[in-house]
């Protein structure tokens, strides 16, 4: 019977997730998107409504299901629905919007239960744009309350950086997981 | 468009026409495509902010379903529970994305609220092309 | 550490220079070379190479008869050796034999010149300081790591606290600052070369001080120490007793930075596995299945960057647990999805 690990990619609107996802799935992405009227909060034209969809294949027919979860807050509904039956989380902060670290807090609060089994990991994108908060004033933060998570410094265009994220969570959940006694 | 004054009004208008005319349906409202409120009729328990993120959403799932399937387009959704329907589909009207949600209970027709849904939708549609071309 | 029972020759002129390993030495010994196994026409144009070199590299050399006491022999793989002593030694290959895997003096056939520069300069360097015997399982971190690089003096200067900015001069590369203050460091070569540059033998290092004019104007370009930190740590070995590692527990307190570092897939299993509970070299070994020496390399460089702690042994900490057996841990509880995800994605 083929296995399926469902990873979750959420993060606050223009952060990058719908590329992210682009950048790591075999299969064109498949996208719920619609014209943003919002124009005031964030500039894009379009906005993820439902989620996005991508997939990689493994052997033996196993897949790894991505599901991108629109980063808004009338959404969370949402990220309810998948959260139970995600492996993990990837979430991605844009660090050029006006409170990235404002948002990580945020997040951390939604995803309660991910956060509590450690199966996260951060990836910061448009570092490029802005600088700052460097990726250690996101460690402080996490260690402020007593987290160890992987903070990246992200390009989601970027496949093998994605990868590189995508790895690092699928480490984490299986070092935690071989770990309860 | 969503602080068109005007629009939201003729919205409102055909809303409480929809629902007082048609029976059984409880609650509609008009919603953006990325699931903001236009207007709307509401029974006092409903979160109209919860059900425009919730129809834009799944019409925009099921568009997505329908694409995948090859099934050409999706012309509306009829969610069936215990106490009635939730019809959702889209209004007709080229440069706005509008999605029309209609709440029925027990005692409604489904064929008949999905002809007034249409109807409904198409009149909205058509009222902002007249005040395009006005 | 056993001392070497083969003594190295050095000539008396150059005992001043004996306790500073780099630089170039103010007056130059003559060392000699064996070449066994070459034909007529190969030794004479090694003799001719030899004779072009006689200024040109760090030490005088000098071609010997192949049953004399030397200093370098080289020879064809396979052939037999005399007895008489040669304190270092190193194959001659053609082009198209394939190389051992092991590092080590090498004479490629036929020969340029440059690379015979290389490879003399490279043993006067080897010779200069006493061959040590490791211990089996740290030969391949021994071999890897001949504790001469800039990367090795970096990590010596680097394992207590940096008192001060640096400036490395290195030779066929260009100059490396560290910034001690801004914890940046930059270079004037291209960053590719950096691993490269990084093991050199050849080079100069001063300390500097933080105001210094120098410095000021290239720190604004600066990337983050940690860039060039984590590299050294994985390059170089770690001053760490058996008997100290076996008593130590560590811990992940921060994730290094792995898109922007260059590592391998290990190097993530490793972060994951620490960074749940705090752990013995072998605990880690048992959890992961890997070799003792990434471990330690790894752990060098975590320590370096200041990415990880250290507990001892009976510290209050997470719930303890039963060592898994390697083959289980590899495969996990999730089917290796780790290894087959590297696999599909070609990480």
């Amino acid at each position: 019977m083929s296995q399926e690990y469902i990873v979750l990619v959420a993060g606050p609107m223009g952060a990058g997730k719908t590329t992210a996802i682009a950048a790591l799935s075999e299969i064109p992405v498949v996208r719920t998107e619609a014209r943003n009227t919002d124009l005031a909060r964030h500039s894009k034209a379009l906005t993820t409504v439902a989620l996005d969809y991508g997939e990689i294949t493994l052997s033996g027919h196993d897949k790894v299901r991505l599901y991108g979860v629109p980063g808004q807050d009338r959404f969370d509904f949402m990220w309810k629905i998948l959260e139970r039956r995600a492996l993990g989380l990837m979430l991605l902060l844009d660090n050029a919007a006006p409170d990235p670290i404002g948002d990580l807090d945020r997040y951390l609060k939604v995803f309660a239960d991910l956060d509590q089994r450690g199966a996260m990991v951060i990836g910061v994108t448009r570092t490029d744009v802005n600088p700052q908060p460097d990726t250690e004033t996101y460690n402080e933060r996490l260690r402020e309350s007593g987290r160890v998570l992987p903070v990246f410094a992200l390009d989601a265009r970027e496949p093998r950086q994605v990868c590189t994220l995508l790895g690092t969570l699928v480490a984490l959940v299986e070092a935690r997981a071989t770990t309860v006694v | 468009m969503n602080d068109d004054p005007h629009l939201r009004q003729a919205c409102q208008q055909q809303i409480e026409t929809l629902v007082q005319q048609t029976l059984g349906v409880v609650s509609a409202s008009v919603v953006s495509g990325d699931g903001f409120e236009v207007a709307s009729l509401l029974r006092d328990d409903i979160s109209g902010d919860k059900l425009a993120a919730m129809a834009s959403s799944l019409l925009a799932l099921s568009e997505a379903v329908v694409q995948e399937l090859r099934m050409n387009s999706c012309r509306n959704i009829i969610i069936e529970s215990d106490r009635g329907h939730v019809v959702a589909l889209r209004i007709p009207a080229s440069e706005h994305e509008l999605l029309l949600c209609v709440l029925c209970n027990d005692s409604a027709s489904l064929g008949a609220v999905l002809f007034a849904a249409r109807s409904t939708a198409q009149d909205i549609g058509l009222g902002l092309e007249q005040r395009a071309d006005a | 550490m056993q001392a070497s029972s083969i003594d190295y020759r050095i000539s008396a002129n150059t005992a001043a220079d004996a306790g500073s390993p780099h630089g170039i030495a103010a007056s130059r010994s003559t060392l000699r070379l064996a070449v066994l196994g070459l034909s007529p026409g190969e030794r004479q144009l090694l003799r001719a190479i030899v004779d072009v070199l006689d200024s040109r590299t760090e030490a005088r050399w000098e071609l010997v008869d192949d049953d004399s006491d030397c200093d370098l022999r080289l020879h064809r793989p396979g052939i037999d050796l005399p007895h008489a002593p040669a304190a270092l030694t190193g194959l001659v290959l053609s082009e198209d034999e394939s190389m051992p895997a092991e590092p080590g003096v090498r004479l490629i056939m036929p020969p340029r010149v440059m690379a015979v520069m290389e490879l003399l300069n490279d043993a006067h360097d080897r010779l200069r300081q006493p061959r040590v015997e490791p211990a089996v399982d740290e030969l391949i971190e021994a071999e890897a790591d001949d504790g001469k690089s800039l990367a090795s003096a970096l990590a010596r200067l680097l394992e207590n606290r940096l008192e001060h900015s640096l400036r490395a001069r290195i030779v066929g590369h260009g100059t490396l600052f560290l910034c001690r203050q801004a914890r940046t460091f930059c270079t004037d070569f291209p960053l590719s070369q950096l691993q490269d540059a990084l093991s050199q033998h050849r080079f100069v290092m001063t300390s500097i001080p933080d105001d210094l004019p120098e410095l000021r104007s290239v720190i604004g370009e600066g990337r983050p120490i940690d860039e060039v930190l984590w590299t050294i740590g994985l390059a170089t070995s770690w001053e760490r007793s058996p008997e100290r590692l076996s008593q130590a527990r560590f811990r992940l307190r921060r994730w290094p930075n792995l898109t922007r570092l260059s590592h391998r897939p290990e190097h993530i299993q490793l972060c994951a596995v620490i960074s749940t509970r705090a752990m013995t070299v072998a605990e880690i070994a048992s959890a992961t299945g890997l070799p003792l020496s990434d471990i330690r390399h790894f752990l060098h460089a975590c320590e370096l960057c200041g990415l990880s702690e250290e507990c001892g042994m009976d510290g209050a900490d997470l719930l303890p647990v039963a060592a898994v057996p390697a083959t289980q841990a590899r495969s996990g509880a999730l089917g290796g999805l780790f290894s087959r995800l590297r696999q599909s994605l070609g990480l």
